[in-house]
């Protein structure tokens, strides 16, 4: 089972990246969770693939969360999704090793994620 | 509570999109002063012109400064209503200090701090609501946003407790020494434009 992980406090946006990945790979299982505590909850030791992570959101922030999901998963590619463009936080994505994806979503920047997710 | 009639997924639909909004103002905002701009997560409620003026006094009053400087436009398109970037007059001198030099013993800015902020506040206020307009794929129309200082409840309005859908993000400069907000009181009557333009943006996914 393929698990990718969703983490946006708007249900919209969690709706949005959900709704594209599932037309990308349809026998994809999507976790997708509203916060880190509960993003970290729910994998429960499943691995994920890929994970897409808010960076805007109440409590711990997407950066926070992709860096204890590192810990937890070395090899893990996570994609900053954010809408605030800002290179100063690009260069934070990218130095923890995540990729940066602008909002709003499309369905190309999924599928180019993916493709550097090598899946 | 239900927002008036909006259902959970709609108010969460109108904070996501001035999240996105405001995350291309605060990158143009950022380029422009060459330094980080945080923003807050975007609350949105239904209050009234008067409430929203207390809250605002009673946050800045903390920073022992009771006067503000506001860049307010108003705008039109599938919703209407006001928008208004809003700091100190401490935190406006700290922010335009970045563009030009100001007098480190300025208490209060002057006419030409002021411009500078009213260029900043069109930055933010037309580049949200332009990226607004681009995702519910119709025309925002936006007065040119003008600048005023006062008390909060002189701006704001003190006496108009007419129910508004208020959209807040704080807005602060990565060094801490700017901390404003930018406001969206959005008119209720337009809300149903508002819905309706949310829903043809979703189908177009």
């Amino acid at each position: 089972m393929t698990t990718v992980l969703i983490v946006d406090d708007s249900r919209l946006a969690r709706d949005m990246v959900g709704s594209v990945i599932a037309s990308l790979r349809p026998d994809w299982t999507i976790l997708s969770a509203a916060g880190g505590d509960e993003a970290l909850g729910k994998l429960d030791g499943t691995v994920p693939v890929a994970a897409i992570v808010d960076y805007n959101m109440p409590g711990m922030d997407g950066l926070t969360l992709s860096a204890k999901l590192k810990e937890l998963y070395p090899g893990l590619t996570i994609g900053i999704l954010t809408a605030n463009v800002q290179d100063a936080l690009r260069k934070k994505a990218e130095a923890l090793g995540c990729r940066f994806i602008p909002k709003p979503i499309t369905s190309d920047k999924i599928r180019e994620f993916l493709a550097a997710a090598g899946q | 509570m239900p927002l008036l009639s909006l259902d959970p997924g709609e108010a969460d639909a109108i904070a996501e999109l001035f999240n996105i909004g405001m995350g291309q103002s605060a990158a143009a905002l950022g380029d422009m002063l060459g330094e980080e701009v945080h923003l807050s997560v975007p609350s949105l409620s239904v209050s009234s012109r008067s409430r929203i003026a207390h809250q605002i006094a009673r946050e800045f009053d903390a920073d022992s400064a009771a006067r503000v400087c506001a860049v307010q436009g108003d705008f039109s398109g599938p919703f209407t209503g006001q928008a208004m970037l809003i700091f100190p007059e401490r935190g406006t001198l700290a922010l335009v200090g970045r563009l030009m030099p100001v007098d480190p013993a300025a208490s209060a800015p002057g006419e030409v701090e002021l411009d500078a902020l009213t260029e900043i506040g069109n930055i933010i206020l037309n580049g949200c609501l332009a990226s607004l307009s681009n995702l519910v794929e119709s025309e925002v129309a936006g007065a040119l946003p003008c600048c005023s200082t006062g008390q909060p409840a002189e701006i704001i309005g003190a006496a108009d407790t007419d129910p508004i859908l208020f959209v807040r993000i704080d807005v602060a400069l990565a060094s801490g020494d700017a901390c404003g907000q930018v406001l969206f009181l959005l008119n209720i009557a337009s809300l149903d434009g508002f819905r309706e333009a949310i829903r043809k943006a979703l189908a177009n996914l």
